[in-house]
């Protein structure tokens, strides 16, 4: 069947949405086809993101594992985060398809910023869907989507999170889907999203392979990074699917797995369709959709990319959870012994690399996906630390 | 022929415009619901259409959204089928059922279809199921003697029109505008180009919904050629101001406007 990976992805949406998949499909074949499309975003991702972000050698960090760790500095891209990368991407085939304006849903908002960024840089009309919690918890964020010209929708439906922002941006996109274009955040959504996403998120884990053999000379043994919708894992692990490199996943456990209050859906949920795809999810016995949590906004939420869950299925990919606290932890290790305060999705992926270290021998090499940066983060983690 | 079926002829024969009438069950409560929607049947809709409450409807507006979530708390599958099953027995009118796939989904498919046909379900609606992903569905659906209803939208086109219209097996839902559900003042037209293009591939009639909300509307539609409308947000807005009474009252008022068209 058409876009799936194994039995998961597909394209669960109202009648109304067929017609621009379809489109979108085509324009990003065509796009894919395009010399000039590929040149003019490669220059903006080297121009205007600072593309290739460094691999950066994490000295003290490889001395107390007793392995050499790499870290793939996707903080260090414009707007702070990885999330750039997709968000110029999908501006750049909106105006491609002759559309002029943006729908958007975020969590945090740090796919709202990139969606409002590419905006700004295009000249297109940008709304950004909310929910209303999420605007009071990162009023900082809200501020600067607006600062770059979006309008910021608080979405009070449900729960006032991430799920029902999502809900609401695929409700105006339906209402509008003759001149606007959904750009998701995330490797999530029906077909063609899923696949989309990744591939503008591949320029991590090929920059990764590119840097690894001039650093290395070949190839690392593992590398690991964060997992909400999955979008900088699937990133990095695309182009490395297919070479001697094991991989790992890392979901938030939020308070911990027993309970309700975490975002762990590969690991605890079961198969459904959500937001237009077949993948696994958060739901209860009725298959009503859960709410997911964790300290990190943007990992909680209750679905996961249709990739993912295939990879999951496969074996491919190992999937690990780390809580809220083992996260905070591994925020302060990485900010005390090398200098980067990572942004607390990262901040999973560090947590769990003695689970990387079980499985690689010492000298071995490991990259981590720092996948943002953790200014964001700052006043939750000091409101919860209770310092000054 | 099958109860929808038989419906759906006498109608055309009589030149009588359908009317399908849409309340969540469970809203307020499950009795409470299956008493609307019989209410509504005496009142003249011509099929019941009971909604499946779910947490993300995604092609509802803010009236459904709110009835969804008034329901879900008390209203799981068992309460679904005991709601068809009440209306089953009190009513003798079809009774299509709304709802989303992951509900649908979670106990396995044939599973839940074989339950909703035996509790009395006539045809099945998935708001959320594109025609892509139905094939399972649909055959599902007929190995349990239920029509699957098939969606065109202002946006359908080509190709895809032809396929749509060849798995139509009772009628075919139009989504009147862009959008999702909820009452509009003004009636888009811009379905009608597709519905025209829909009639030189299929006999079976179509009904227009999403945003209808009173006779004078629904009468528009029937101006327009098609042969029935659906009404839900505004129903549901009856019942939670004025219960099952109000909800008959909006019914036969739709009704008699409609039957001032012949």
């Amino acid at each position: 069947m058409k876009g799936r990976f194994g039995d998961y992805g597909g394209q669960y949406v109202p009648e109304t949405l067929m017609h621009a998949l379809g489109e979108l499909e085509a324009a990003f074949r065509e796009a894919s086809a395009d010399p000039a499309y590929q040149v003019e975003l490669q220059e903006l991702l080297r121009r205007y993101v600072g593309r290739p972000t460094p691999l950066t050698e994490a000295r003290r960090l490889s001395d107390r594992f007793d392995r050499r760790i790499l870290l793939k500095r996707e903080d260090l891209a414009h707007t702070g985060a990885h999330k750039i990368n997709n968000t110029l991407g999908q501006a750049l085939l909106c105006q491609r398809m002759g559309k002029r304006r943006l729908v958007a849903e975020t969590g945090a908002g740090q796919h709202g910023v990139a969606a409002a960024t590419a905006a700004a840089l295009f000249g297109l009309e940008c709304e950004v869907f909310m929910g209303s919690v999420d605007v009071e918890r990162q009023a900082l964020n809200v501020y600067r989507m607006q600062l770059l010209g979006a309008r910021v929708h608080p979405v009070t439906s449900g729960s006032g999170t991430l799920k029902d922002a999502t809900n609401a941006a695929l409700r105006a996109w339906v209402a509008t889907v003759e001149d606007t274009h959904y750009a998701i955040g995330s490797v999530v959504g029906p077909h063609p999203f899923p696949l989309m996403v990744r591939e503008f998120q591949s320029v991590i884990g090929r920059e990764v392979l590119a840097q690894c053999q001039e650093i290395l000379g070949g190839r690392p043994r593992a590398a690991i990074a964060c997992v909400g919708g999955g979008s900088n894992a699937a990133g990095l692990m695309a182009p490395l699917v297919d070479e001697d490199v094991l991989l790992f996943g890392v979901e938030a456990a939020g308070s911990g797995l027993d309970g309700l209050e975490h975002a762990a859906t590969l690991s605890r949920g079961r198969p459904g369709v959500l937001h237009g795809a077949y993948s696994y999810l958060l739901q209860d016995d009725e298959g009503q959709i859960r709410e997911a949590y964790s300290i990190s906004a943007g990992l909680d939420y209750p679905g996961v990319g249709p990739e993912h869950a295939f990879w999951r299925d496969s074996g491919r990919v190992t999937y690990l959870t780390a809580t809220d606290q083992e996260a905070l932890d591994a925020l302060h290790l990485l900010s005390r012994l090398e200098g980067i305060i990572p942004a607390l999705e990262s901040a999973h992926a560090i947590a769990r690399l003695d689970e990387v270290v079980r499985a690689t021998s010492p000298g071995e090499t490991i990259v981590v996906v720092v996948s943002g940066r953790g200014d964001k983060d700052l006043e939750a983690i000091r409101r919860r630390e209770g310092s000054a | 022929m099958s109860r929808l079926g038989t419906t759906l002829q006498a109608a055309r024969e009589q030149g009588r415009t359908l009317l399908m009438a849409y309340l969540c069950a469970g809203d307020p409560t499950v009795e409470a619901s299956v008493e609307a929607l019989c209410a509504a049947d005496t009142a003249g809709a011509d099929v019941v259409e009971i909604g499946w409450p779910f947490s993300d409807p995604v092609a509802d507006g803010p009236v459904i959204q709110a009835a969804s979530q008034r329901a879900l708390g008390h209203t799981g599958r068992a309460e679904v089928l005991d709601a068809v099953r009440k209306v089953r027995a009190a009513s003798k009118a079809p009774i299509a059922l709304l709802g989303y796939c992951n509900p649908l989904l979670n106990r396995g498919l044939e599973a839940t279809i074989r339950d909703l046909a035996s509790a009395g379900v006539d045809a099945l609606v998935v708001a959320d199921l594109a025609f892509e992903e139905s094939e399972p569905w649909r055959s599902a659906c007929r190995a349990n003697g239920i029509s699957l209803v098939p969606f065109i939208a202002p946006t359908t086109q080509g190709t895809r029109l032809q396929a749509i219209a060849r798995a139509a097996d009772s009628f075919v839902y139009a989504v009147a505008l862009l959008g999702v559900t909820g009452q509009r003042t003004e009636q888009s037209a811009s379905i009608l180009p597709i519905v025209e293009e829909l009639r030189r591939y299929t006999e079976a009639p179509v009904l227009a919904g999403f945003g209808i909300g009173d006779g004078k509307q629904a009468a528009t539609w029937r101006r327009r050629g098609l042969d029935g409308v659906i009404v839900g947000s505004a129903l549901v807005a009856e019942m939670a101001a004025g219960g099952s009474g109000a909800v008959g009252d909006k019914v036969r008022s739709i009704r008699s406007e409609l039957d001032k068209l012949g």
